[in-house]
């Protein structure tokens, strides 16, 4: 007996769902393409370049291959080189960047 | 009975627990002195009355001197923020960013004049 009543009702349920779904993807398609602001990093590069800031310059994770952050050093370095505009401050700290993710810095600096 | 054998599980199991918990954080001080985490902990706790970037520091990133005028300096910021934003890492397009502002902020001053 009470089986036509929730049939209705799961009828009018469902075309509640279909029409927001339409509604929030016409406003979907039609919001403007906004950037992603992101916030900059604050003040300047520390005294001692720990492991985070080495994969932080590079753009790499810290746990990343040697291929691949020897692959990201030539892709920043090319962005960064003082023969094409850069600053040769920026590319010493790129390499230094290299060196620490590589395993190669001088002494393991360690804080305890 | 019944009693009294919970209570022994529960007091075994706080000591195996306790036990655990400081193995952890030794365990959790290994890595960060490894990482290099604590260290930079420590510095951020000294640096953080000082977090903005110095002057110099600044010429150097965009690689102008003292006498640079500052349609150059201009010049320069965009071309170093641009090759960041494309082929670079956002961490260094920050530290441009960051050495832009504090520069202007210079300039400004010395455009106000002396304040005395």
């Amino acid at each position: 007996m009470a089986t036509p009543f929730l049939a209705g009702l799961a009828v009018a349920a469902a075309a509640l769902a279909s029409r927001y779904g339409i509604q929030a993807w016409q406003a979907f398609k039609s919001r403007p393409p906004k950037p992603r602001l992101r916030k900059f990093y604050e003040g300047g590069f520390q005294s001692t370049m720990t492991r985070r800031e080495a994969a932080l310059i590079l753009g790499v994770r810290e746990n990343a291959t040697a291929d691949k952050v020897k692959e990201a050093h030539r892709k920043v370095m090319v962005a960064n080189h003082p023969d094409a505009g850069g600053s040769h401050y920026l590319a010493s700290k790129i390499n230094e960047a290299k060196d620490v993710m590589l395993g190669k810095g001088r002494g393991s600096g360690s804080a305890f | 009975m019944a009693a009294k054998i919970l209570a022994n599980l529960i007091v075994m199991g706080g000591g195996i627990l306790a036990r655990a918990v400081v193995q952890a954080y030794r365990q959790a001080l290994t890595n960060a002195s490894k990482n290099g985490v604590a260290q930079e902990t420590i510095q951020n706790t000294i640096r953080r009355a000082s977090k903005v970037m110095t002057e110099q520091e600044a010429r150097r990133i965009l690689g102008v001197t003292e006498e640079t005028p500052w349609e150059e300096i201009i010049k320069k910021y965009d071309n170093l923020f641009e090759n960041n934003a494309k082929n670079g890492s956002f961490y260094l397009q920050s530290k441009v960013h960051r050495a832009k502002e504090c520069l202007e902020a210079v300039q400004q001053g010395k455009s106000q004049g002396t304040p005395s």
